[in-house]
């Protein structure tokens, strides 16, 4: 029971120590390479945010070498959100008939993307292609494989890996 | 990825149905299945429901999504790998060494970026430093040891005498009994070239090696090996030029940092590019314009502070 009190008062004192030292300094860091210092807070707090949530942190040598880790994460996410969002959002001004999508649809709609995004950046290039021909563009194997110059089987391939990685989706 | 045999056999009937030509066979092979196990039907519900989820043409934003997951991921991949690979190596600097000591900012002469610096040893020694310099004195004022943590420093002269001075950096130290000499802290490796006299050149591990008048030496912690370049050429930055002879292009940005605020950065093989030219230090967006036309390499600015090059 005191061993857990204990250790629980060393990790906010852990904590708290490591966000005096590296809060600014993290903040700065990613600050130079978003451009925005609000955006810049907001990711190095969450980057914080998933060092709190660790479950030991008592292993941790380099603070600052993890922090960076979790912040370079963040910070890929947060400009992949930024291109996906601008690409999307082009696409659905060139077409009319979306003029009546609401914020939340489209809201909901990127973040939808971006679970795909996510799911689909673990398999090949091809594999991704070929799931987006079947899945968005509807074209059959025969057509997919001529476009991306591989076999009909190659495309039964992809096709099972990029579905495996949309089950990993929540 | 491993999947429960539901779930995988689910992926593969859904590979199969989406076939151009599905016969009636097909089909109740697959019904066949689906009901022979409550896991499958699960197993089937499930990813069918992700995948309504998803979209598709039936979802009327279906090419948006598609066009938009098109976006090349690459760039910022690689932009981020280079940005944050540099303070990761800070970070284990700080580690290793706490604070101010680390990034050499409690150093005795420091000279700011783009700013080259002047100074006397206690002995009235006149002594120049590169832009961005950090150095520490140490030994006694009859014998001085400086100690090079970053940039270059040039001893105009150090008269024939019995006691030494030294220079080092961390891939090994110059000693000398009378000389005028240049010593450089490079990317990889370090840099000595005696105008005049002579001086001893300990690399860290290494075999020490002698020095002489007009010699140049590049040097690691663990071997030193002559070149070709002229004092006058080695020490050109005093004069606000940079003169490259086959370096590595990481070398050579690392040199123009002294003179530019923000990161400058080579990716993957790149790096290893071997440029030579001279540069003018005092404008080094015209530098890096020139390296785009030496090498076939190209030039990415993410905002003002990253700019990074790749093999082209």
């Amino acid at each position: 029971m005191s061993t857990v009190s204990f250790a629980t008062a060393a990790r906010d004192q852990f904590l708290g120590g490591e966000f005096r030292r590296s809060y600014s300094w993290l903040t700065a860091s990613v600050h130079r390479l978003v451009g925005s210092r609000n955006d810049a807070e907001d990711l190095a707090a969450s980057a914080f945010t998933e060092l709190a949530g660790m479950e030991d942190i008592s292993h941790i040598r380099q603070p600052r070498a993890l922090l960076t880790t979790i912040a370079r994460r963040l910070t890929y996410e947060f400009w992949r959100r930024r291109d996906l969002e601008r690409e999307y959002l082009e696409q659905l001004a060139l077409a009319p008939e979306f003029s009546d999508a609401s914020p939340e649809d489209i809201c909901e709609a990127i973040d939808e993307l971006l679970r795909i995004d996510a799911a689909l950046q673990g398999i090949s290039a091809k594999a991704r292609e070929a799931f987006i021909l079947s899945q968005f563009e509807e074209l059959g194997y025969a057509e997919i494989a001529a476009r991306l110059d591989v076999s009909v089987s190659m495309v039964r391939k992809y096709m099972a890996q990029a579905l495996t990685a949309c089950c990993a989706l929540a | 990825m491993t999947l429960a045999a539901a779930e995988h056999q689910a992926v593969m009937w859904e590979v199969r149905l989406r076939e151009d030509d599905i016969g009636a066979s097909v089909l109740n092979e697959f019904d066949h299945w689906r009901t022979a196990e409550a896991a499958n039907e699960q197993a089937w519900n499930a990813l069918q429901q992700r995948l309504a989820r998803i979209g598709g043409t039936r979802s009327r934003d279906g090419l948006a999504m598609a066009r938009a997951l098109r976006t090349p991921a690459t760039e910022r991949r690689r932009a981020l790998r280079a940005a944050f690979g540099l303070l990761v190596l800070g970070c284990g600097t700080w580690g290793m060494r706490e604070g101010m000591h680390g990034l050499g900012l409690d150093a005795d002469w420091q000279s700011a970026v783009g700013e080259r610096g002047e100074g006397l040893l206690a002995d009235g020694t006149p002594v120049a430093f590169d832009a961005n310099s950090r150095i520490y004195l140490a030994g006694s004022a009859q014998s001085p040891r400086l100690k090079l943590h970053q940039g270059q420093v040039l001893v105009k002269s150090w008269p024939q005498r019995d006691e030494v001075l030294t220079v080092s950096t961390m891939d090994g130290a110059v000693v000398t009994e009378g000389a005028t000499f240049n010593v450089g802290k490079l990317l990889e490796r370090s840099v000595v070239s005696v105008s005049r006299g002579s001086a001893l050149l300990r690399p860290q591990l290494g075999r020490p090696v002698l020095v002489s008048e007009g010699e140049t030496f590049y040097f690691n912690g663990k071997e030193a090996q002559q070149t070709e370049m002229p004092f006058g050429a080695v020490s050109a930055w005093t004069r606000g030029v940079c003169v490259a002879d086959r370096m590595p292009l990481a070398e050579l940005l690392d040199i123009f940092g002294r003179y530019r605020k923000g990161l400058l950065r080579v990716s993957g093989r790149a790096a290893a590019l071997q440029i030579s030219g001279v540069f003018r230090l005092e404008d080094i967006e015209r530098a890096l314009l020139q390296v785009l036309d030496i090498l076939p390499v190209r030039m990415q600015r993410y905002g003002s502070y990253l700019t990074v090059f790749s093999a082209a």
